[in-house]
């Protein structure tokens, strides 16, 4: 039985020693679970800044709270560390790489064999402290289904299950000053199904859990996240060329979508508003707006100035973080309007995005369309 | 003297959407004349300006040997003017709450533009013939068609086509601006029938007027210019990575009423480059507004030798809604100015339209 110590040597020498070329990647970390790591983690990160330069000028020398173990220009790893806890203190640590995806510049990929905890814990603290703070992609509900039927159709005849399911729903109970309620439910159903099932209650599903197998006769686990995040247990190589590809595609969309919609030069000062629309009614209520108001306070570091509140909904936002600026409106019940300002950057909208989908509804991101008369 | 501060406040609130829907309801007004129904879109020979700045022919002298004759001409400043094609444009007025008190005044000032006007988006500045408008808020309009009435019964008229039009906005299902003329009419037979029917600017459309324009010539309440100068102005002045670093103060801001307003500006309004358009917001409302961030605690003034006075404010969150919070400071300032009225010294209207 190969020694703890050999097992994380061997990790480390797979994982962190040196870049891994696009294309093996998932023979790398498949190689790396047959070596002994129990679980490996991926994370989508979106920066137009590259991650490698600001981690490696933060990084200290051989001991402290960052340490590096290389630094390309598309490509960096290292071992983090944090103390976590006032009266017990506990150390959560791990080591991790980042590499940017080949074709899509923005987007990178983030992978590490620890535990939660340290993508919880000492990551995101990391990642928070970055002079040009990347942000996540959110992953709704038909992508994440989508990204799962990439993997049966891989499977062929080899059936997936869904194993797992972290779900959203409205309260509807009259009186509740709450808007939404999580659950998670533990299944053994088919995605088609599990899916059909959750939108047909009107929930939003917030990360998916599915058993496969690899290798033709192992059970593996795979688990995706709504931000951007990719659990694999066993074996993660065919799942993960099942979703990598399509994530980042969706990722990069996503920021996309987001960018450059504040008033400036370029544009004669014209803001690109969009909205964020729902498939029923959603704000067809005095009662389901000030629930919206409610999840908009709830933002942290963001100011929410409500200029108008019936009939119409039309708030000031002013995010304390970057600065970003913009308005939210509402003039109809299935949809929400944001509209840019000054300055508004990606993460701001996807700081909004977010409180949006956790705690009100998940909806689906238009552009606004030519107005008419 | 400060009511109690619940009134005070909502007055505040009142006077707050009183000036942003007459912004909007004088935007959507100028776009429902240049709309066109059959292709669906703005017609592409037609100009708008919010306000602008026309001359109007008031009399000629002709000289002692009758060659020379001089025309003489004043300047007029129409809330709205619009060109809806090469031969026809409509100049608007705005009055949300129509005041029966100052009716004979309004009518006198619509008055003006019942002339030969210059300035228009033509080689001479000059149109076939224009409309004039009235627009007035729903629960007024009412009056505002007496009041019209009354001035014709007392043997006053329009030369050129005269309407009011009230506008509202109505909620049945979506938001809808209503435009509706109630008096009058216009030159435009279709347009002037769908008005007359009540016509409904879509929310696609509501969308744009609601995410652009801020301001028309009227001063807007203080409350406004606040929260649009704090939440919407002050931030662009510091640089994105002076927010939320950890540990660090909050980003200070050191700027001067000109380049505040110079902000404003092309954030919220349109500039051409023609000199018949206004500079909006005014420098005066900017200054009030850095004035009384000044009064309520919020920033300092910094004065330093040959430049110009400048206003330091230090942008951090005061508290959640921010319009909240400055209306909260606004009534404790009133009620400090109101025990310095009482004691001889001159009180500051904060509510400069109301009357």
């Amino acid at each position: 039985m190969p020694r703890k110590s050999q097992i994380s040597f061997e990790i480390e020498a797979l994982l962190y020693s040196r870049p891994i070329p696009w294309d093996r990647l998932a023979g790398v970390l498949d190689s790396a679970m047959r070596a002994g790591a129990k679980e490996l983690r991926v994370k989508l990160l979106l920066s137009e800044t590259p991650l490698p330069r600001m981690l490696a000028s933060i990084a200290g020398p051989d001991s402290g709270r960052l340490r590096q173990f290389y630094h390309h220009t598309d490509a960096w790893a290292g071992h983090l560390q944090g103390r976590f806890g006032r009266e017990r203190p506990i150390t959560v640590q791990g080591s991790f790489f980042v590499q940017k995806h080949p074709k899509y510049p923005r987007v990178w990929v983030l992978v590490t064999d620890a535990q939660t905890d340290f993508l919880k814990r000492p990551l995101r603290n990391l990642l928070r402290s970055l002079s040009d703070r990347p942000t996540a992609p959110i992953l709704r509900t038909p992508e994440i289904a989508t990204l799962l039927k990439y993997l049966e159709a891989r499977q062929s005849l080899q059936p997936v299950r869904v194993t797992q399911l972290g779900y959203r729903s409205r309260i509807t109970s009259a009186g509740a000053t709450k808007a939404v309620e999580r659950d998670r439910k533990w299944t053994d159903l088919g995605i088609a199904e599990a899916f059909a099932d959750a939108i047909e209650a009107g929930q939003w599903v917030t990360d998916a859990s599915v058993e496969y197998k690899a290798d033709g006769y192992r059970t593996a686990h795979a688990k995706i996240g709504r931000y951007g995040v990719f659990t694999f247990a066993v074996r993660c190589g065919s799942a993960l060329e099942s979703f990598i590809d399509p994530a980042t595609r969706l990722a990069n969309d996503w920021y996309d979508f987001l960018r450059n919609r504040e008033r400036a030069k370029p544009t004669n000062f014209r803001s690109r508003p969009f909205s964020i629309t729902f498939d029923t009614p959603a704000l067809g209520s005095i009662e389901h707006v000030s629930l919206l108001r409610a999840a908009l306070q709830k933002l942290p570091s963001v100011s929410c100035s409500v200029l108008h509140g019936n009939p119409y909904f039309h708030v000031a936002m002013l995010d304390y973080q970057d600065g970003s600026t913009y308005e939210v409106l509402v003039l109809d019940p299935a949809s929400i309007t944001v509209i840019p300002q000054g300055r508004t950057t990606v993460r701001a909208l996807q700081r909004l995005c977010a409180q949006i989908f956790a705690d009100f509804r998940e909806g689906r991101l238009l552009e606004i369309e030519h107005a008419a008369g | 003297m400060p009511q109690d501060k619940l009134t005070f406040i909502q007055r505040l609130h009142d006077a707050f959407d009183d000036y942003y829907q007459s912004v909007i309801g004088l935007h959507a007004f100028t776009h429902s004349c240049t709309w066109d129904d059959k292709t669906k879109q703005v017609r592409s020979a037609s100009h708008s300006c919010i306000p602008r700045r026309m001359d109007r022919t008031i009399g000629q002298e002709t000289s002692e040997d009758s060659k020379a004759k001089t025309q003489h001409s004043d300047t007029v400043t129409p809330d709205g003017v619009v060109q809806a094609s090469d031969a026809y444009g409509i100049v608007a007025e705005m009055k949300k709450n129509f005041n029966r008190k100052s009716e004979e005044e309004t009518f006198e000032q619509l008055k003006k533009y019942d002339g030969d006007l210059v300035g228009w988006w033509t080689p001479n500045e000059r149109i076939a013939g224009h409309d004039i408008a009235l627009l007035t808020g729903l629960p007024t309009s009412t009056a505002a068609t007496d009041a019209y009435a009354r001035w014709r019964e007392a043997g006053n008229s329009f030369q050129r086509p005269f309407a009011i039009v009230e506008f509202s906005l109505h909620t049945q299902a979506k938001v809808y601006m209503h435009l509706h003329r109630v008096a009058g009419q216009l030159s435009e037979p279709e347009h002037d029938e769908r008005l007359r029917q009540s016509k409904q600017i879509d929310v696609l459309h509501l969308y744009q007027l609601f995410s652009r324009w801020k301001f028309m010539d009227n001063e807007p309440p203080i409350l406004f210019m606040l929260v649009h100068v704090y939440e919407h102005t002050l931030p662009l002045f510091a640089a994105e990575g002076d927010f939320g670093r950890e540990g660090a103060t909050h980003p200070v801001v050191e700027v001067s009423a000109e380049e505040a307003r110079n902000k404003m500006e092309e954030q919220f309004c349109r500039r051409d480059n023609d000199p018949r358009q206004f500079q909006l917001p005014r420098l005066a409302w900017v200054q009030k507004a850095l004035d009384t961030l000044v009064e309520i605690g919020v920033a300092s003034r910094v004065v330093k030798q040959k430049s110009k006075p400048k206003y330091r404010v230090e942008v951090r969150l005061r508290k959640k809604d921010t319009k909240e919070y400055f209306a909260e400071r606004l009534f404790a300032l009133a009620e400090r100015k109101q025990k310095k009225h009482a004691a001889g010294e001159k009180q500051v209207d904060l509510f400069p339209n109301e009357s």
